[in-house]
């Protein structure tokens, strides 16, 4: 059974439709990430799931259960993307506030405040007030609080936003820790390096509607171009190729070539062996997971944070 | 199906262990934030030098020979006043009466009994713990009629004993033992008046006396005297003192910062990115936000406690005297913070602005306190028009405006009631038990019960407006 489930799910802000019948599912254990440009409505559609704001028409599930219930509340953890902790507080005493609210135990919150600081690093800092955090400290404690009730399910909107590189490995090893954990995870960012290394599935949201899905391999994976390298000092025999109906075109040291639908990269494998050439490299070419979206993304309708067209001024 | 109840009882005590948890989380939450802003620190300093002020009061009872002398200017001579139950007849005492009683006796000067001296039997004439020797005279209209009881002096010995000094069931005094006063007794005229029977009474303090002792009080440790409230009965001063903190200047100026505290609270809850933080979490909407409300509730009443309790503690300490109804005073304070802060909660949810919510409720403070004075002005007005029509036979009709201002004071919290309420606590140490289940102290009619429950729906109504609002809207 899916842990997240929406059928048909539609947000109305006034005239602005901020979701069109998104329908998605994401399994457990999973790690799926919502690609989107700003004004999508990829944090609308969290917020949903999450019962922070409700839905015009459509179903959102969650482990199961309606969205948004106690319930189910109690087993998610969720990091907002522009959340603005209450700066009186300091990292132990906000993880103690929020366990409060959460329900855990005064013995269990004292045993994993320090606990999950130490997990994202902040222990040293723990008794200082937040206003003194830097942004990726502050980002680090958004993380610590939304694992902190070992929650099944986690929301991430933007989860490395602020963080530096060392930072974000960091975040990457946390959440495959998670993920091996049985956590499914759900992210919601712009940082497209970030999502390919940590995804196992991806949607693309745009302007309101679930443009594409899939897992990384087949979503960046280019259909019909290999890059092919020789030993040092060897000749492509690029004529003799093409003639065989595979046009080649060179890419520095390596050599891309085309296959038409239904063609093999095998005779021309063979081809190579044939004139005693050594193969050194030989890789179906892929696209980067922001190729894939970029293309994606252009070859639809722009988001609704586009600059609208200026209308014409009367003279 | 005894293990259905069991396991039932089991959920309901950890249901009620979390929703305290979840509410003593948020109660430390407000109190954390309201401590982060320096408005807190101005309301805890303002607070304590309070506090301190009134530990540097001092009360100077002054001698007993003062309280006989009958000057205009000083109307609160205890031992003066000692007689008038012998005079009148003081059993169910009312307001009216004491002020009747007041005016006659200053103005006719004559009557039967009168008090001549006071003598000190230990220690010193400025002791309100102390034993006196205190020397009525008994003047007769006749001089057969004072030759009598002189022969037979008992029934008057005996109601001097039981009436000197009793107002209503308050004893100022207890009378050890009264005899005719003894010829070496220096307050004897020399000339003796053949109408005139002098006797002596041996007193002895109750808990009433220092109260009522015309006390000299002032600040700084006798530093500067409060020379407005001299010679007025120990009681009286600490009543002014308490009524211009509790329900004057002080009230203000406490309540006008605690809006201004906790005006932040819900709307600093509703900002985007902190908001998303608490609605994740397993508590519904309406009880996030009633936890809320009651956690600012608290942080007053703490402050209130703190400030009231503390003065309570300092004034005692320096006058001897521990008034209950002062204490008293921090729920009907709270109470009267419940209706404005209900105020600035809804207007908080609404418009998730700070500014707007002081506004609002600083408006509503206003506009409730206007009501009030304008309905016991209109009401008072109403009822001496409808006497006299009454008078002439015609049926009274009250104008449109009288009539709005009635319907608007019966929906609104009575916020006035609560100020009366206040005083009347705050005095009911100084009046008899008799005196205040009779509600003589004062003559406007409230019924405590309807002005309560008003209070209380309005309360509940704006905030169960605030809580459907809360829980309807998409952040």
């Amino acid at each position: 059974m899916a842990v997240i489930h929406t059928k048909n799910l539609a947000k109305r802000y006034g005239k602005i439709e901020a979701l069109k019948g998104v329908s998605l599912k994401v399994e457990e254990k999973e790690i799926f990430g919502l690609l989107g440009q700003n004004g999508a409505g990829k944090t609308t559609l969290i917020k949903i799931l999450l019962g922070i704001t409700r839905e015009t028409m459509g179903e959102a599930h969650l482990l199961g259960e309606s969205a948004g219930t106690p319930a189910v509340l109690r087993r998610v953890g969720y990091l907002p993307e522009d959340h603005r902790f209450p700066e009186y507080h300091t990292g132990h005493s906000l993880l103690d506030f929020y366990g409060s609210l959460l329900g855990v135990s005064r013995h269990d919150r004292q045993k994993r405040i320090p606990e999950m600081l130490e997990l994202v690093g902040l222990k040293g800092r723990m008794h200082s007030k937040v206003r003194t955090y830097s942004k990726g400290m502050k980002q680090r404690l958004g993380i610590a609080q939304a694992l902190f009730h070992n929650p099944d399910v986690i929301f991430l909107d933007e989860p490395t936003d602020g963080v530096d590189p060392v930072g974000r490995r960091e975040i990457r090893t946390l959440l495959q820790h998670l993920k091996s954990e049985g956590k499914t995870i759900f992210i919601n960012s712009h940082l497209l390096g970030e999502v390919e290394l940590i995804c196992d599935r991806v949607g693309i949201l745009q302007s309101g509607e679930l443009i594409r899905e899939g897992d990384i391999a087949s979503l960046t994976r280019q259909r019909g171009l290999f890059l092919v390298g020789l030993a040092p000092g060897q000749i492509f025999p690029q004529a003799e190729v093409a003639q065989k109906g595979y046009p080649v075109t060179p890419r520095g040291e390596f050599w891309e070539v085309a296959l038409a639908d239904g063609q093999s990269i095998d005779p021309v494998v063979d081809l190579l062996r044939s004139r005693g050439l050594s193969i050194r490299h030989l890789v179906e070419k892929r696209q980067t997971l922001e190729d894939m979206f970029l293309e994606t993304v252009i070859a639809a309708e722009p988001g609704v944070d586009q600059p609208v067209a200026r209308r014409k001024r009367p003279l | 199906m005894w293990i259905n109840r069991l396991l039932a009882e089991r959920d309901r005590c950890e249901f009620q262990k979390k929703v305290t948890m979840k509410f003593l989380a948020i109660m430390k939450d407000s109190l954390r934030e309201a401590i982060d802003s320096k408005v807190f620190f101005v309301m805890v300093g303002l607070s304590s030098v309070m506090v301190l002020l009134a530990c540097t009061l001092s009360f100077k009872p002054q001698p007993a020979e003062l309280q006989i002398e009958n000057r205009a200017d000083e109307p609160n001579e205890l031992f003066k006043r000692l007689v008038w139950p012998l005079n009148t007849d003081l059993s169910d005492l009312s307001i009216e009466k004491l002020q009747r009683l007041g005016s006659s006796q200053k103005q006719s000067g004559l009557h039967l009994y009168d008090v001549k001296g006071v003598d000190a039997l230990n220690g010193s004439l400025n002791d309100p713990q102390g034993d006196y020797l205190v020397t009525v005279v008994a003047r007769f209209a006749e001089a057969e009629e004072a030759q009598k009881v002189r022969k037979d002096p008992q029934e008057t010995l005996d109601l001097l004993k039981n009436r000197f000094g009793a107002f209503d069931e308050l004893r100022v005094v207890e009378v050890a033992k009264v005899q005719v006063a003894s010829s070496n007794n220096h307050y004897l005229p020399e000339t003796p008046n053949p109408k005139e029977i002098y006797f002596e009474l041996q007193t002895h303090p109750t808990s009433a006396t220092r109260r009522l002792w015309p006390h000299e009080p002032s600040v700084l440790f006798g530093a500067f005297s409060l020379s407005a409230l001299k010679n007025v009965p120990l009681g009286v001063q600490l009543y002014v003192i308490e009524d211009n903190i509790i329900n004057g200047w002080g009230a203000w100026l406490a309540i006008l910062l605690s809006i201004v505290i906790t005006s932040f609270f819900i709307p600093n809850m509703l900002r985007k990115g902190t908001i998303d933080l608490l609605l994740v979490k397993p508590i519904p909407r309406p009880i996030l936000l009633v936890l809320k409300y009651l956690g600012g509730l608290c942080f007053i009443f703490l402050n209130t406690a703190f400030v009231v309790g503390g003065m309570w503690l300092a004034m005692g300490w320096r006058s001897g005297i521990w008034t209950i109804g002062f204490l008293l005073t921090i729920f009907v304070i709270t109470y009267f913070f419940a209706i404005l802060y209900a105020v600035s909660t809804l207007f908080a949810v609404l418009t998730r602005s700070t500014i707007v919510a002081i506004l609002m409720t600083c408006f509503a403070w206003g506009f409730l306190f206007a009501i009030g004075l304008t309905y016991q002005f209109v009401d008072s007005d109403s009822r001496v028009k409808k006497l006299e029509q009454e008078k002439e036979g015609l049926q009274y009709s009250e104008g449109w405006f009288s009539t709005g201002v009635r319907v608007i004071h019966y929906v609104l919290p009575r916020t006035r009631d609560l100020d009366i309420l206040t005083t009347r606590l705050l005095i009911r140490d100084l009046w008899t038990a008799n005196q205040i289940q009779g509600q003589k102290l004062d003559p406007t009619p409230i019924s405590w019960g309807e002005s309560i429950t008003v209070s209380a729906i309005f309360i509940v109504l704006l905030l169960g407006f605030s809580c459907w609002w809360f829980s309807t809207r998409d952040y």
